[in-house]
């Protein structure tokens, strides 16, 4: 049985690097062009080529997003680009246009095609079709249940991928338009203004009856789906997807790092006790910046699942610095300050080859050697001691106090 | 081109003979717009059958996993009626229709995604009808119509839908105040954005949450030019509340021309100034990002 594979998102090559040094087994990210979440998508054509060398030699694969829904305005240089992304040694490209995925097959037939959540697959008749259209695996949708998750792939034609954190959409992905109409942008396009998450008065046959202090809103928590991992491995899913190519390289490092240790535990030890499970939960609190729950997964999505009125989560964690080098004889750790922290401090630092070490702050210097009392410019580089080992690219957080 | 009009309710049988429909457009099971019981559905069948009234089965709803066995049962009756096409929402019908022999029946209505010539013509060469995604441009739309003409289906009347969720975001939201209220299937429920005047309807049942726009689709003087080459026009009488308005713009569409488009148009909006009516996105030019919109 093949092991599951652990799926990052990436908005840049350090982001894309981040995440398969933190262990994830495949990257997506998008291009400049035919991908949604534009903004997020910093990848130059010569920078997927960087990332797919980079990634092939560790074993890591690349998939791109090529995923917008088409209209007629926007092919020209679709095949060109698909012919160059198979030059590079693109592992696959996800797509949500059934042209798109014959146009690939046809021009890139090394080139797997995945189909995207957007087609909202959320059965295996839908498998069979997409097969039929030329796929190679399917993301299912995010409304399937664990229990339809376990059907689905007891009789899939494809392999299937499925989230198991981060952003959701509220609707059908793919099947809201709500953004076309409230600000003219598109949302499969990679235009969306996330109207969902907008304030909303109800009224029934004209008279309000929704709280005027408490409106509507139809934003969901995030999805965290600790504690199906195992079932998922054990029913055949060949692919655990985390979303957010929007997210920061400490977002991707942590969230990849726990996952990647919650499934090899899993193939470790074949199951995973009630602890741990908790304990896995804690960890990606750290990294939490939208209160999370286990959505559709659990069954229906009931008000426990929706955020009304909550823009944090709580965050137990702050991303105050990254390692660059570090001095063994003198214990000092050259460090890249990203948020402020301060003598006295509690800080944990983790990395690829360090699990959660903590320390409290006691000496810090500039790099003339000035004693400091707070770090407080971003991207100044300062000396810290720890007093334990610690490599580049390690990342330092701080312990908000309970 | 046929004229097809949603069958909100059978006694609007009659009218729909007298303002001769080409089509109806109704549904039970596995239907968000429609909740016809399978006797129901029989008659309106036998009824359309008797009057050269052509049948389309509404089949919208996703299929989940859990449900897949009860969706071959009801496809099972649907395929008895023999109807003159089935509206589908979920690619997995594709898979059961041509296991059953029905495929050249199936038209693709997934409300957004077909927005371009290509992917329109991947269905049509599979003899699988299409219904246009409502979010295109003018230009776009006679784009694809040009490339696959008298081939394509149009809403040209109606509420658009915008969105839709399993999540039943009514009742939660009730729910979550402690003021549980009933909603369910009630149509005069509408959203006002604290920001925005917009009134949009919505709608909340098993299937979960449908959000439509604050507007009337009503597309006399477009559809003047290019209803000779669009296979059906699709009238939803969704959220009308004058039941004599839908019939109306089926005798309106039958005569139209260039020359009469903006009389009839004046005319109907006239009769009807409650209504919001809108040209949708034809005329609405919509952009990729933020930035654009800057």
């Amino acid at each position: 049985m093949n092991k599951i594979e652990l799926l990052a998102p990436a908005k840049d090559f350090e982001k894309a690097k981040t995440a398969i040094d933190y262990g994830a087994d495949a990257v997506y990210l998008g291009g400049k062009s035919f991908s949604l979440r534009t903004r997020a998508s910093n990848f130059e054509n010569e920078d997927i080529k960087r990332i797919v060398e980079y990634a092939h030699s560790r074993g890591v694969k690349i998939y791109v997003t090529v995923n917008i829904v088409f209209h007629d305005e926007d092919f020209d240089g679709l095949k060109e680009y698909l012919k160059l992304l198979d030059s590079y040694g693109v592992d696959a490209v996800i797509v949500t246009s059934p042209f798109v995925m014959t146009l690939s097959k046809s021009v890139a037939p090394d080139m797997e095609v995945h189909v995207s959540t957007q087609l909202s697959s959320l059965n295996s008749e839908a498998i069979s079709t997409l097969k039929s259209f030329g796929a190679d695996r399917v993301v299912l949708g995010r409304e399937a249940s664990m229990p339809e998750i376990v059907s689905i792939c007891s009789t899939s034609k494809l392999p299937v991928e499925v989230f198991i954190h981060g952003g959701m959409c509220s609707n059908y992905s793919g099947r809201c338009v709500m953004s076309n109409r409230m600000t003219n942008r598109d949302a499969n396009r990679g235009g969306c203004a996330h109207s969902c998450r907008w304030k909303y008065h109800v009224y029934e046959g004209g008279v309000l009856i929704s709280d005027p202090n408490n409106p509507l809103s139809m934003s969901s928590k995030d999805l965290r789906a600790v504690e199906y991992i195992t079932d998922m491995i054990y029913c055949g899913v060949s692919s655990l997807k985390i979303e957010g190519r929007m997210k920061s390289e400490y977002y991707i490092a942590q969230v990849v790092k726990t996952y990647r240790k919650l499934i090899d535990e899993v193939y470790e030890n074949l199951s995973i006790n009630k602890d741990r499970i908790e304990y896995y939960n804690r960890e990606l609190f750290k990294a939490e910046n939208r209160p999370s729950d286990t959505g559709f997964l659990s069954g229906t999505a009931d008000e426990s699942k929706s955020l009304y009125g909550v823009n944090g989560a709580g965050v137990t964690h702050d991303y105050v610095g990254i390692v660059k080098g570090y001095d063994e004889r003198r214990g000092l750790a050259l460090i890249e300050v990203k948020n402020m922290f301060d003598l006295g401090d509690q800080l944990e630092v983790f990395g690829p080859a360090i699990d959660n070490k903590t320390f409290v702050n006691r000496v810090m210097f500039d790099q003339e050697w000035h004693l400091l009392g707070e770090a407080h410019k971003p991207t100044e580089t300062i000396y810290v001691r720890i007093p334990f080992r610690v490599s580049a690219n390690d990342m330092v957080r701080k312990i908000h106090e309970s | 081109m046929e004229i097809l009009l949603t069958l909100s309710k059978i006694e609007n049988l009659p009218k729909a003979k007298q303002y001769a429909a080409d089509g109806l457009i109704f549904g039970g099971k596995f239907s968000t717009r429609f909740s016809y019981s399978r006797e129901d559905m029989l008659s309106i069948n036998k009824y359309c059958l008797d009057n050269g009234i052509k049948r389309y089965i509404s089949l919208d709803a996703f299929i989940f996993e859990s449900d897949k066995y009860s969706f071959y049962h009801y496809f099972d009756f649907v395929k008895s009626l023999k109807p003159d096409g089935i509206y589908f929402s979920d690619l997995g019908v594709i898979s059961i229709a041509k296991r059953m022999g029905v495929t050249d029946k199936l038209i693709y209505d997934p409300d957004t995604l077909l927005t371009n010539s290509l992917d329109i013509a991947f269905y049509l060469k599979q003899g699988i009808g299409v219904v246009m995604a409502r979010e295109l441009e003018l230009k776009e739309v006679l784009d694809i119509i040009s490339n696959n003409l008298d081939s394509v289906d149009m809403q040209v009347f109606g509420y658009l839908k915008m969105s839709s969720s399993r999540r039943k975001f009514l009742s939660n939201y009730f729910n979550h105040l402690g003021t549980r209220r009933d909603v369910k299937g009630k149509k005069n429920i509408r959203l006002v954005e604290e920001t925005r005047n917009y009134s949009l309807p919505i709608i909340e049942d098993d299937f979960g949450t449908r959000i439509y726009t604050d507007y009337c689709l009503l597309v006399y003087r477009e559809l003047a030019y290019i209803k000779h080459v669009i296979k059906r026009a699709i009238i939803d009488d969704l959220f009308i509340e004058d039941n004599d308005l839908a019939f109306e713009v089926i005798r309106d569409i039958r005569r139209i021309t260039p020359e009469n488009s903006q009389f009839l148009l004046d005319a109907l909006v006239e009769r009807h100034p409650n209504v919001n009516f809108s040209t949708g996105y034809l005329h609405q030019k919509t952009v990729k990002t933020k930035e654009e919109n800057e």
